[in-house]
């Protein structure tokens, strides 16, 4: 007779246990896929520890999404602040466990939709509008059907995918107990998913950067309805007691140095790039056929990628070649400039004027203007008092109000033309520098 | 449009709800940018897709991020329950008076549109937003409008569904009698 319950050892958690269906959908070959994607792309070249991977990530989500429904629903935490209409007819009802079940499969599945190394080149192959969520939906309701019928306890792929993608990404409009759900996973402050990431590339990269009391901020999750802007209709958001603000507080402080250290790093920002590059190019090559090309990619992993670099290489392909060879042979451009706050002062424009500026110089070729384009943000979060009134999380916490957004703006070029580039960069803002001065 | 008419186009709108007296959170910037695209037709570079509470522009928000970071747009929290109203800086009005031409291009139809949103609470910006995209995105009218609103956004009442398509019928009705 098998194990009824199965386990995975994991650094982060120790144990992470699953019953007999959510191994069926592990072992399925959608799920076992993510064993060849990285989570952080190229970031292994860079930190040679970073070679974990979207699987053991997705069962960490997914032991972390259990934990805080537990807390969330715990009867007395729920009923102080909370009243869902369907929540609470579920919880009569032997369905309510049946959720928590379709929550972990939710989490389990919410980056089945990756393409091989993660987000280094979606915006150059998903439609306009469109990204990995999109893909994950589809997988969900339509690629896993076999999967979801051969449960013991059947499940509706539609509720799976709508938690998984969330409410913007779904193509349905979710109720208030699905909106809730999928907030555990995906949400801004106390998502699992971001909780998840943070320890495991923080342990995998080697840095302490990402670590916070997850045990002591998960227990102090609560649900409560609250509305961020003055006048506005309340919604459910995952809040906090206040009793668990220095672990939240140390959990913002681990993204924010975790998104200025490892995520945006230089050399990280600019493998990101030039695989991108690659990718684009070897789509063309492969001609793929364009009303299908979602579905093929799905069949692809990061060796796949990988193996066509070098096959590139290997056989002097003309176009792929230099691309490949940026990314292989460590010719990545160098970081020669990091836009500064004063620059931005004296030019609000100053990042698309360079660039512009440059290209010409250079052509848009051999010049890379790195923007960020999503930083760690202000974050923000309701926390529940001890007298039971609700507060912003950024005015009852200085730290949470003075994180600094990150705003991390570089200029990379062809490592032949360093120099010029340089010297380019310094004449035009000391131009721009006497152009302000005479006004 | 240029990055300098639409940076100047963002400046612009925080100062014009301030001074039609908004509360100017993030949530009322957006509203304010998708009223002035699909009901001024403006040709903002933003997209907006239905989010949370109504059209939202992910690109707009790190746009605001990025200047708030670059100290051109602060943040004021002087409610403790609520986040925090959007305000410029010194950075951000020398920017404007430096760049009259990009500001005046479309000042008229962003005072218009600040104008229509005035003191609007956000629970209301919401409704009329959702039902502007509603009337000309999914070209419903009148009745079936009302549906398709409540449909989107399960927690607008019949009556709140009815005066927000009757309000912005009324918007396009005044802006098609100007052409």
């Amino acid at each position: 007779m098998g194990k009824f319950k199965h386990e995975f050892r994991d650094p982060i958690h120790n144990f992470i246990y699953v019953d007999d269906d959510e191994r069926k959908v592990i072992d399925s070959k959608f799920f076992q896929r993510l064993r060849y994607i990285h989570q952080l792309a190229l970031a292994y070249l860079l930190y040679p520890g970073a070679s974990h991977k979207r699987f053991e990530h997705s069962l960490g989500v997914m032991e972390l999404s259990s934990k805080i429904f537990d807390v969330v629903f715990d009867q007395e935490n729920y009923d102080k602040y909370s009243s869902i209409v369907e929540c609470d007819l579920l919880r009569k009802t032997r369905m309510f466990d049946h959720y928590k079940k379709t929550l972990r499969f939710a989490a389990l599945c919410h980056d089945i939709g990756h393409l091989p190394f993660s987000h280094a080149a979606e915006a150059e192959i998903f439609p306009k509008g469109s990204d990995h969520e999109d893909l994950t939906y589809k997988i969900i309701t339509e690629s896993m059907l076999d999967v979801w019928e051969s449960l013991e306890d059947p499940i509706k792929p539609v509720e799976v995918a709508n938690i998984a993608v969330g409410p913007v990404k779904s193509k349905n409009v979710l109720s208030e107990w699905e909106e809730v759900m999928s907030e555990i996973i995906t949400g801004d402050a106390f998502g699992a998913d971001r909780m998840d990431y943070l320890l495991r590339d923080s342990y995998h990269i080697g840095v302490a950067y990402g670590k916070y009391d997850r045990h002591r901020l998960i227990d102090c999750i609560r649900l409560c309805r609250y509305s961020p802007d003055k006048n506005s209709d309340e919604k459910y958001y995952l809040g906090l007691d206040v009793g668990g603000l220095h672990s939240a507080e140390a959990l913002m402080l681990a993204r924010y140095y975790m998104f200025s250290q490892v995520y945006m790093h230089r050399v990280r920002r600019i493998y990101d790039y030039h695989l991108k590059n690659f990718f684009s190019a070897w789509i063309k090559e492969m001609k793929f056929d364009k009303d299908n090309i979602l579905s093929e990619l799905m069949e692809l992993t990061d060796n796949d990628i990988l193996y066509s670099m070098n096959k590139s290489i290997k056989n002097n392909d003309e176009r792929l070649k230099p691309l490949a060879e940026r990314v292989i042979n460590r010719d990545h451009f160098k970081n020669i400039y990091t836009i500064t706050k004063k620059d931005i002062e004296n030019n609000a424009l100053f990042v698309d004027d360079i660039e512009t500026y440059l290209w010409d110089q250079f052509g848009a070729e051999s010049i890379y203007v790195c923007r960020t384009k999503k930083g760690p943000g202000n974050t923000f979060f309701p926390v529940i008092k001890s007298d039971g009134s609700i507060e912003h999380s950024n005015n009852i916490s200085d730290i949470l109000k003075n994180i600094p957004a990150i705003k991390l703006d570089m200029i990379y070029a062809d490592r032949s033309i360093e120099k010029e580039v340089m010297e380019k960069i310094n004449e035009y803002k000391n131009r721009d520098e006497e152009r302000r001065h005479d006004e | 449009m240029t990055n300098k008419e639409s940076l100047a186009m963002l400046f612009q709108m925080i100062k014009s709800l301030i001074e039609a007296g908004n509360w100017t959170g993030e949530t009322s910037i957006h509203k304010a940018f998708y009223i002035l695209q699909k009901l001024k037709e403006v040709d903002v570079k933003y997209d907006f897709v239905l989010y949370l509470h109504g059209p939202f522009s992910f690109a707009l928000r790190d746009d605001i991020s990025k200047y708030v970071a670059y100290d051109y747009i602060k943040l004021v929290y002087d409610s403790p329950k609520y986040g925090p109203k959007h305000n410029l800086t010194d950075a951000s009005i020398r920017f404007l008076n430096e760049n009259q031409d990009s500001v005046e291009k479309y000042d008229e139809q962003i005072n218009a549109v600040c104008n229509l949103i005035n003191t609007s609470s956000v629970s209301s910006l919401e409704k009329l937003a959702t039902a502007l995209y509603v009337m000309k995105e999914l070209n419903q009218a009148g009745t079936d409008a009302e549906k398709k609103l409540m449909e989107l956004k399960p927690h607008i009442k019949p009556d709140e569904a009815k005066n927000a398509v009757n309000e912005v019928t009324r918007w396009i009705q005044d802006e098609s009698k100007k052409e």
